[in-house]
C-alpha cells in the first residue's frame, strides 16, 4: 500500500530530521541510561528482598519474576519511544495549539505522536533483554526459532496494550479538563503488569487481567513462554488483545478528535 | 464551483459558567452551570477564486470561528460552506491537500528543526514534485529574500521572521485557497509591511484566493480589494474596501501622553478641547489607558493642528502618537449608523 | 515574612484544586485500586511465608505500614519538582525570583493548600480503607493525635527533597530521569513499598536513619502500632524533625546558590 510506504518514508525523514537537530543526544543518552538504572534498581532490589524472605510468590519463583520483569520493560520500550507525546496532549488541548494538526493531508495520531521521538526509551530493551537472558538461562528454557518468533510476537502485542492504555487516557483530554491525572493513574497501574496475575482471586483477576489488560503486558506473554503447557486459554489471547485494544484506543482518539473540533479552542 | 460559498451558517457553543468564590467552587463539584454562545450568528458569502478579501472585526466577532469552519475543523450548526467544491468539514483530509493555512502567533513549521526541514517535510506530507518545490522556494526568496532564513532553526526566528516562513509554508504546495487569521499580530511595524508585500505578491502570482482576517484596518486597507466586517457573529458589511475607506479612512486616533497629569487635568483637557471645537460631536474620547488618552477624530472636519495646538498649550502632554482609526471606533459608528 | 499572601495563595489553590473535580477523582482511584492491588500481594507475600510472619510482622501490621504508607503519598506529595523545573527550563524562573516574596514559601503556600484538599478526598478514605482491608482495629487514639504532627513534618521534608530536586535542573539537563529516579528510591528506601523488618538488618539499620523512612516510615508506625503511645512515637518525631531542619537549611542555602548564579550570569 502506497500510503503506509508514505509514512514510513515520513517517519523516516522525521526520525532524520529529529536526530539532526539533538545533537548532544549522544551524552543524552549516557546520563538517561543511568538515571533509568537509579530508577530500575530500588524496585528490583526490594524484589530481591522480598524473595530473601519467601521462596515464591503465588507459586511464581524468583527467576520466573525476573523473567517477567524483563519482558515487561521490553514491551515497555514502543511506548516510550513512539508515544511519549501522550503526555502533552492536556497541554495542547487546553491551550488550543492542537488545531494545527487539522491542517495537514495526515493521519492525525500519526502526525501527533510524531512530534516527540523519545531515544532514551531504547534503555529498556538491552536491560530488560538482560534479565529475561539471565531468567531464562537459570530457568533452562531453550531459545529455539520458534520460541524467539513467539515472543517477538508477544512482545508486539504487549507493547499494543500499554500504547493501547496511555493513548486511551489520554484521548480523554478531548472530554476532561485535568486528563492528566488520568495518564497518572494509568501509568501507576501500568506498573503492576510485573506482578504474577495469580495473586488475584476470582473477580479481581478478570477485572485487573482483562478488563484493563495488564495481564497481557508481561505476565500472560511471559507464562505462554516458560510454561507453555500449563498457560491455559488466556495467555493465548495476547495478540487479540493486543489488537483490540490498540484498535479501540485508536477509536477512543478518533471520536475525542472529531468532538474537540466540533467543541473547538 | 469553485471559490468559496457561506450560506446561512451559524456556530453555537455551550460554555461552562464557574461560579465564584470558594463556596462556588465547591457547588461547582456537585452540579454544572451552562449558557450557550453564539459565536456566528447567520453568515452568507461569496468569494470568487483569486479575490484577496480581508475579514475585520472586534476580538470575538467569530472571525477565527468563521476560518476554523472553513478550514474543515468545526463544524457548523447549521448552514453551508463549500470551498472549491469541496464541503470542508466532510472531507478534511482531501480537503486540507488544496487549502494552506496560518493562525498567527501559533507555529505550524517544526519547532526545532531548519526552515528549509520544515519545507523538506511539507514536500512529503503534500507530494509536491521536485520542480514545483524548487520553483517556489525561489519566488520566496524573490519576493522576500528568505533564503538566508532557510538553514535557521524556526526557534531561532524572530516573530516576523517566523511569520514569513508561515506564510511562505502556507503556499507551498500550491493551494487553490489560503486562510490567513491574524497573520500580523504583534508584530511591529517595519516587519509587518514585509508580511503585507509577501501576502500581496503571492496571492498576485499563484492566482490563490486569500481570505485574511485581522483586527488591524491598516493590514486590510492595504492588501484587501472587499471587506467584510463581522461583529457579534453577524456580517455588518460587504463591500469594496474604496467605500469602506471613504467612510471611516478620514478617522484618526490620536493619542496623548498623560503620565503625571491629574485627573482633574484630564478632565479639565477634555472640556476644554470639546468646546475649542466648533462642531464637538465628531471628537470621541476614550478611556486613559496605560497612561495614554485616545482621541478619536474626522481628520477631514477638524485637522490635525487645530485640535492640537490649544491642547499642547494649555496642558504638559509628554508625547503624541497618531494611528488609524480604531476597531472599536468603526464598529461603534457602524452601529450608528455609519454606512447609511 | 508577611503571613497575608500566603495565605490568599492557600486560598486560591484550594478553589482551583476543587475545580478540577476529575483530578481528586482519579486520585482517589488509583489509591484505592493500589490498596486492592497491594492486599492481594500481601496476602500471597504471606502465604508463602513461614508461619505468616516475615522479618517479625505479620500480615495485619505488614499491610497497614504499606497501605498508611500509600494513603500518604496522596497527601505529601507535591508537584514542586515538576512545576520547578519547568519554570527553570522555560525561564519563568528569573520572574520568579524577582518577586517580593520568597519563591520557596510560595511554592510552599501553593502545595500546602494542594495538599489539606487530598487530605480530605484522598487521604482519609484511604486511611479508613487500609485500616478495613488489614483486618486490625481502629487505632488508639493517642496515635491518631501523634500521626498530625507526623505528618507535617514528613509533608514539609518531602515538599523540601522535592523543591531540591526542582532547583537541580539548573545542573542537570534530563529532569524527567532526575525525578522518575528520586521517586523510585524514596518509595523503596522508605519501607512504602517493602516494609523496612524485610530487609536483612545491617541494611534495615542503615534505612532507618536515612531521611527518607521520615517520610513514611515514621509516621505509619507511630499510626499502626498500637499501645506506642507517646514514649515510643518521640524518638521517630525527633528524627523526623531533625531530617527536616537540615534540610531546610540544604534548602535555602542552594536556593541562594542558585539565585546568585543567576543574577550572576543573567541567563
Amino acid at each position: 500500500m502506497t500510503s503506509i510506504r508514505r509514512y514510513g518514508r515520513l517517519y523516516r525523514l522525521l526520525f532524520a530530521q529529529f536526530l539532526k537537530s539533538r545533537m548532544s543526544y549522544r551524552t543524552d543518552f549516557l546520563v538517561s541510561l543511568v538515571f533509568m538504572l537509579l530508577w530500575f534498581l530500588p524496585s528490583f532490589f526490594s524484589v530481591v528482598v522480598l524473595f530473601a524472605n519467601i521462596p515464591s510468590l503465588a507459586g511464581w519463583s524468583l527467576e520466573e519474576l525476573v523473567f517477567v520483569y524483563g519482558f515487561y520493560m521490553m514491551a515497555m520500550a514502543p511506548n516510550g519511544l513512539f508515544f511519549q507525546n501522550v503526555w502533552q496532549l492536556p497541554t495542547q488541548i487546553r491551550n488550543g495549539g492542537f488545531i494545527k494538526y487539522y491542517f495537514r493531508p495526515l493521519n492525525m495520531l500519526f502526525y501527533y505522536m510524531s512530534e516527540i521521538i523519545d531515544i532514551n526509551s531504547l534503555n529498556g530493551i538491552p536491560l530488560g533483554a538482560g534479565l529475561m537472558i539471565w531468567a531464562s538461562i537459570k530457568l533452562g528454557i531453550v531459545w529455539t526459532a520458534t520460541r524467539i518468533v513467539g515472543t517477538l510476537v508477544l512482545l508486539a502485542s504487549a507493547s499494543l496494550v500499554v500504547c493501547a492504555m496511555m493513548l486511551a487516557a489520554a484521548s480523554t483530554a478531548f472530554w476532561l479538563t485535568n486528563s492528566h491525572s488520568l495518564l497518572n493513574l494509568a501509568s501507576r497501574f501500568r506498573e503492576n503488569a510485573r506482578y504474577p496475575m495469580t495473586i488475584f482471586k476470582g473477580g479481581f483477576r478478570f477485572a485487573f487481567s482483562v478488563l484493563v489488560p495488564i495481564g497481557f503486558i508481561a505476565f500472560y506473554p511471559s507464562q505462554l513462554i516458560i510454561h507453555p503447557e500449563g498457560a491455559g486459554i488466556l495467555p493465548w489471547l495476547t495478540p487479540v488483545a493486543g489488537l483490540v485494544s490498540f484498535g479501540l484506543a485508536c477509536l477512543v482518539w478518533t471520536m475525542g478528535a472529531r468532538k474537540w473540533s466540533g467543541t473547538g479552542t | 464551483m469553485n471559490g468559496i460559498q457561506i450560506k446561512d451558517v451559524t456556530k453555537h457553543y455551550r460554555v461552562l459558567k464557574r461560579r465564584e468564590g470558594l463556596s462556588g467552587s465547591v457547588r461547582d463539584l456537585f452540579s454544572r452551570n451552562y449558557s450557550v454562545v453564539k459565536a456566528v450568528d447567520g453568515i452568507s458569502l461569496n468569494i470568487e477564486p483569486g479575490e484577496l478579501v480581508g475579514f475585520i472585526g472586534p476580538n470575538g466577532a467569530g472571525k477565527s470561528t468563521t476560518i476554523k469552519m472553513l478550514s474543515g475543523v468545526l463544524e457548523p450548526t447549521s448552514g453551508i460552506i463549500e470551498v472549491d467544491g469541496f464541503v470542508p468539514y466532510r472531507q478534511r483530509r482531501r480537503y486540507v491537500q488544496h487549502i494552506g493555512i496560518v493562525f498567527g502567533q501559533r507555529t505550524q513549521l517544526w519547532w526545532d528543526l531548519a526552515v528549509i526541514e520544515s519545507f523538506k517535510l511539507l514536500k512529503e506530507v503534500y507530494g509536491i514534485d521536485d520542480a514545483a518545490f524548487t520553483r517556489n522556494l525561489g519566488i520566496f526568496d524573490e519576493i522576500a529574500g528568505l533564503k538566508e532564513l532557510y538553514g535557521k532553526p524556526v526557534r531561532n526566528l524572530s516573530l516576523g521572521q517566523r511569520m514569513l516562513c508561515e506564510i511562505a509554508a502556507s503556499f507551498i504546495h500550491d493551494p487553490s485557497t489560503i486562510f490567513l487569521d491574524e497573520p500580523t499580530i504583534g508584530l511591529d511595524v517595519e516587519i509587518r509591511s514585509k508580511v503585507r508585500t509577501i501576502i500581496k505578491e503571492l496571492n498576485r502570482v499563484k492566482g490563490a484566493t486569500v481570505l485574511l482576517s485581522s483586527h488591524d484596518v491598516g493590514d486590510i486597507e492595504s492588501l484587501a480589494r472587499r471587506i467584510v466586517l463581522i461583529d457579534k457573529g453577524k456580517i455588518l458589511y460587504d463591500g469594496p474596501t474604496e467605500k469602506f475607506n471613504g467612510i471611516f479612512g478620514r478617522y484618526r486616533t490620536l493619542r496623548l501622553d498623560v503620565h503625571g497629569l491629574s485627573e482633574s487635568d484630564i478632565a479639565r483637557l477634555k472640556a476644554e478641547t470639546a468646546a475649542h471645537v466648533q462642531k464637538n460631536k465628531e471628537i470621541v474620547f476614550g478611556e486613559v489607558s496605560s497612561g495614554w488618552l485616545g482621541l478619536s477624530f474626522d481628520q477631514d472636519k477638524i485637522p490635525l493642528l487645530e485640535l492640537l495646538t490649544p491642547i499642547l498649550a494649555a496642558f504638559a502632554v509628554k508625547d503624541i502618537k497618531v494611528e488609524e482609526i480604531e476597531m472599536e471606533e468603526v464598529i461603534r459608528r457602524v452601529y450608528e449608523g455609519a454606512l447609511g | 515574612m508577611r503571613r497575608k499572601p500566603y495565605l490568599g495563595t492557600i486560598r486560591n489553590e484550594i478553589q482551583s484544586s476543587l475545580a478540577y473535580r476529575g483530578h481528586f477523582l482519579f486520585s482517589l482511584a488509583g489509591t484505592v485500586i493500589y490498596l486492592i492491588i497491594a492486599y492481594f500481594l500481601w496476602k500471597a507475600i504471606f502465604a508463602a511465608s513461614t508461619g505468616g510472619n516475615i522479618g517479625g510482622v505479620g500480615f495485619e501490621r505488614a499491610y497497614l505500614y504499606v497501605g498508611i504508607s500509600m494513603s500518604l503519598a496522596g497527601i505529601i506529595q507535591t508537584s514542586v519538582d515538576w512545576s520547578l523545573s519547568r519554570l527553570v527550563t522555560s525561564g519563568d524562573i528569573f520572574r520568579s525570583l524577582c518577586r517580593p516574596q520568597d519563591l520557596m514559601a510560595t511554592l510552599f503556600a501553593e502545595s500546602v493548600g494542594d495538599g489539606l484538599v487530598n487530605c480530605a478526598v484522598v487521604g482519609l478514605p484511604a486511611l479508613v480503607l487500609s485500616f478495613a482491608l488489614s483486618g486490625a482495629g481502629l487505632p488508639d487514639l493517642i496515635n491518631v493525635i501523634l500521626f498530625i504532627p507526623a505528618v507535617a513534618i514528613a509533608f514539609f521534608l518531602n515538599f523540601l527533597i522535592d523543591f531540591m530536586t526542582g532547583l537541580s535542573v539548573f545542573a542537570l539537563q534530563s529532569s524527567r530521569g532526575v525525578m522518575n529516579a528520586k521517586d523510585s528510591a524514596i518509595l523503596v528506601l522508605s519501607g512504602a513499598l517493602v516494609p523496612l523488618p524485610f530487609y536483612p538488618p545491617g541494611v534495615r539499620a542503615v534505612l532507618e536513619w536515612l531521611p527518607f523512612q521520615a517520610l513514611y516510615n515514621a509516621p505509619a508506625r507511630i499510626l499502626a502500632d498500637g499501645g506506642a503511645g507517646l514514649a515510643d512515637a518521640l524518638p521517630f518525631l525527633a528524627r523526623e524533625a531533625a531530617w527536616a531542619v537540615l534540610f531546610f537549611i540544604l534548602a535555602r542555602i542552594l536556593l541562594s546558590a542558585g539565585q546568585h548564579k543567576l543574577v550572576v550570569n543573567g541567563g
